[in-house]
């Protein structure tokens, strides 16, 4: 199983994991997140990346999600996109988490290619006009 | 394989939680097991899929189910579907 890491601008990942727990009605396995904030110490967020990596790679890589390209988070993860293991998306949105949660037991990269797809998916304009 | 028309009748529709524990459900069975609604064809065991069917209370959708449990996933598909997906109402 794919092990799935969440760097996110504050809370967002936190609040993401527990609604995602409501709707799939269960907790959530080789699933963790990392605030990232004003405050925050970029060498302590690598190494809790790290270590969170090591934790969550149970043979079948992680994938790692943030929410905005080129903010502090994504730019952090810049250095991770070279190791075979690792694969780095961004654009979380609640569909992105839960088709990652729900369909992550074959290839990184086939996980991350359907998660993008979801995410792009779920952005609909409902008015007719 | 076994088509059958059902109808939404849980009051919030196929919402997020109704489609949890429909994939739920579906993955059990070694069946393809497919949901269309206005043409539009998802596979059931796929929850993204499913809400992105948009299906509220009152729509009409068809369960298409092909392999060798075909006939028990229907039935416990139609069940969940009667039972209002446990929600009450």
């Amino acid at each position: 199983m794919i092990g799935i890491l969440l760097v996110t601008h504050g809370e967002i990942g936190k609040s993401l994991i527990d609604c995602s727990s409501n709707i799939l009605g269960k907790s959530i396995n080789l699933l963790e997140c990392i605030p990232v904030g004003p405050k925050s110490d970029l060498k302590e967020c690598k190494k809790l990346i790290e270590n969170k990596i090591k934790n969550l790679d149970v043979g079948s890589g992680v994938l790692i999600i943030t929410d905005i390209y080129g903010a502090t988070p994504s730019n952090i993860l810049n250095q991770y996109t070279t190791q075979n293991n690792i694969v780095v998306i961004t654009g979380l949105n609640l569909p992105m988490l839960i088709q990652a949660i729900t369909d992550r037991d074959g290839t990184l990269s086939e996980t991350s290619k359907a998660c993008m797809q979801s995410a792009e998916d779920g952005i609909i304009q409902m008015n007719s006009k | 394989m076994i088509q059958k028309k059902v109808k939404i009748i849980n009051k919030l529709g196929l919402h997020a939680r109704a489609s949890s524990k429909l994939t739920q459900l579906t993955s059990l069975f070694s069946s393809e097991i497919f949901i269309i609604k206005n043409n539009k064809k998802v596979n059931a065991k796929n929850i993204m899929d499913i809400l992105m069917l948009a299906a509220s209370v009152g729509s009409e959708i068809e369960i298409q189910v092909s392999g060798l449990d075909e006939k028990e996933a229907i039935k416990q598909i139609e069940k969940l579907f009667q039972n209002y997906f446990d929600e009450g109402e």
